[in-house]
């Protein structure tokens, strides 16, 4: 993994990146308190044109300041095939369009399938959460480490399968949130991965668990929460396998551990 | 006391509890105390929001400090200094400090502000609610499948709601019912009191959103011992659809 990273100016791209995330949020931050358009876009999920401009001044920023690199955007698609980009420009569409400040823009710079670089920029709250491979987690560049709360003192964050085509997945996700919730000392659902994975990265989460996200939703947050001493998987343990199902589990290093336990033991 | 001077001292007490709590490395009020679920930063908070209604010869009652003031007065607060007290010492920015008034007619007057992002409900009794001054509703919701509904406890079914939200404020969640943010709120573990919901509760009438308990048992009680399971929703049907799936 090292050898990869070594590859790359990854200051310089965490630079960029912060760049591109500030430029989207002032998108999302001036259109939050007029009334954009939502358009349905399947169950429980809109995409309004914020989401669009966002992700169009997003791409346009690290297009020109890093040509030729791969992009995928959650907008306009793309694939991952090369080292590239992977942004969210808007995360948390619901909360957004509901004037719920709970709202990220989220990228990062993947490569050989592993995020070496991440931000997650929340503009209604003003907070910026960066990491690089090896390089540690920050939040508004103060070092951020997971909490070491015993998992009975833990508050998870989670998300319920909502979109059409996950909700045959709630047989398998609700014995995992009964459990969670006799286990630890209670759970939050915010709507937005990547402020769940941030503030799991920060301390004020000690984990999160959801099925089904996309690779923009988690790349970045992540990297965050590996980069600050916590434990990414997916839902059976592999360390790297959660970028591409969007099943995952992230925590501290002793939660983590106990959530893997709940899910195999409902299994 | 009228209701804009009482509003007008809760903005103060706002004041106060945010001054009393703002400094982030105070690592001391993130602790619990010896009592279930209280924390350090809650009687920070206390201490330093029932001098400013003692001073206006009001009578409190308070989740931290229970009965204080004159007996006799004729205006009694409901004070949770801090609502969301978990969030508070993790820095979910998502607690809040809730005050509601009554006289002998019930609830004159109310505010509940979101400590962490600053956002001020409010509502007077027979005159509206309004957010950050901006006059509120509830979103025109009528079915469950369309809603996005706040939860505290775990469903005890698959809920055919649109999406989920757990935040841990049930003041906050209230308030987000009254101005359309979230369709519904439903207490799905019988924990709140009065003190939790009785300043969301005017914000919700006010506005124009529905709240009941779902044993259908009175909500104006004022009492240190009471615990009702709240359903607040944008609308009557809403509330129904809620209602009958918890059943």
């Amino acid at each position: 993994m090292s050898e990869i990273a070594d590859e790359w100016d990854l200051a310089r791209l965490l630079e960029i990146a912060v760049f591109a995330a500030r430029a989207g949020g002032d998108v999302v931050r001036r259109a939050y308190d007029t009334a954009p358009e939502g358009r349905a876009k399947g169950r429980g999920d809109w995409v309004s044109d914020v989401d669009h401009t966002s992700e169009q001044v997003v791409r346009d920023v690290l297009v020109s300041a890093a040509p030729g690199l791969a992009f995928l955007g959650e907008e306009s698609g793309g694939s991952l095939d090369a080292p590239g980009w992977v942004v969210d420009p808007l995360d948390g569409t619901t909360n957004f369009l509901r004037r719920l400040p709970a709202v990220g823009v989220s990228i990062a710079f993947v490569a050989g399938g592993r995020p070496l670089v991440g931000v997650v920029y929340a503009p209604m709250l003003d907070e910026t959460y960066t990491a690089s491979r090896g390089g540690g987690a920050h939040r508004d560049g103060v070092p951020v480490r997971v909490a070491d709360r015993k998992p009975a003192r833990a508050i998870c964050a989670t998300g319920f399968p909502f979109r059409e085509h996950q909700l045959e997945r709630f047989g398998e996700y609700k014995p995992v949130l009964d459990r969670a919730l006799d286990d630890f000392e209670d759970l939050r659902r915010v709507g937005a991965a990547s402020l769940d994975l941030a503030w799991t990265a920060s301390g004020s989460l000690d984990g999160y668990f959801e099925l089904g996200l996309g690779q923009w939703d988690v790349a970045a947050g992540a990297l965050l929460v590996e980069e600050a001493g916590g434990v990414i998987t997916d839902w059976s343990g592999d360390p790297l396998a959660w970028l591409s199902s969007g099943d995952i589990v992230a925590g501290s290093p002793a939660v983590h551990t106990r959530l893997l336990e709940i899910i195999a033991a409902t299994r | 006391m009228t209701a804009e001077a009482l509003l007008a001292l809760f903005e103060t007490c706002a004041a106060a509890q945010r001054g009393a709590l703002a400094s982030r490395d105070v690592d001391a009020r993130r602790d619990l105390t010896d009592r279930p679920g209280q924390y350090a930063l809650d009687l920070v908070a206390d201490a330093a929001v029932l001098p400013l209604l003692h001073a206006a010869d009001i009578r409190v009652l308070s989740e931290e400090s229970a009965w204080t003031g004159p007996d006799d007065a004729p205006i009694t607060v409901v004070l949770d200094p801090v609502d969301g007290s978990t969030n508070c010492s993790r820095g979910i920015p998502y607690w809040s400090i809730s005050l509601c008034a009554l006289d002998a007619e019930g609830p004159l007057c109310a505010l509940v502000v979101n400590s962490a992002t600053g956002q001020r409900n409010h509502a007077i009794r027979g005159s509206g609610a309004w957010c950050d001054d901006v006059a509120i509703r509830p979103a025109p919701t009528e079915r469950l499948a369309e809603a996005v509904v706040a939860i505290a406890g775990d469903p005890p079914v698959a809920l055919p709601w649109q999406q989920v939200r757990a935040m841990g404020s049930a003041a906050l969640s209230l308030c987000d019912v009254a101005a359309g943010r979230i369709d519904a709120y439903a207490d799905l573990v019988t924990h709140n009191r009065p003190w939790d919901y009785l300043g969301g509760l005017l914000i919700c009438t006010e506005a124009g959103a529905t709240i009941v308990d779902v044993g259908g048992r009175e909500l104006l009680v004022v009492e240190t011992d009471t615990r009702r399971q709240l359903v607040a929703a944008a609308t009557p049907a809403l509330r129904r659809e809620i209602e009958t799936a918890l059943r």
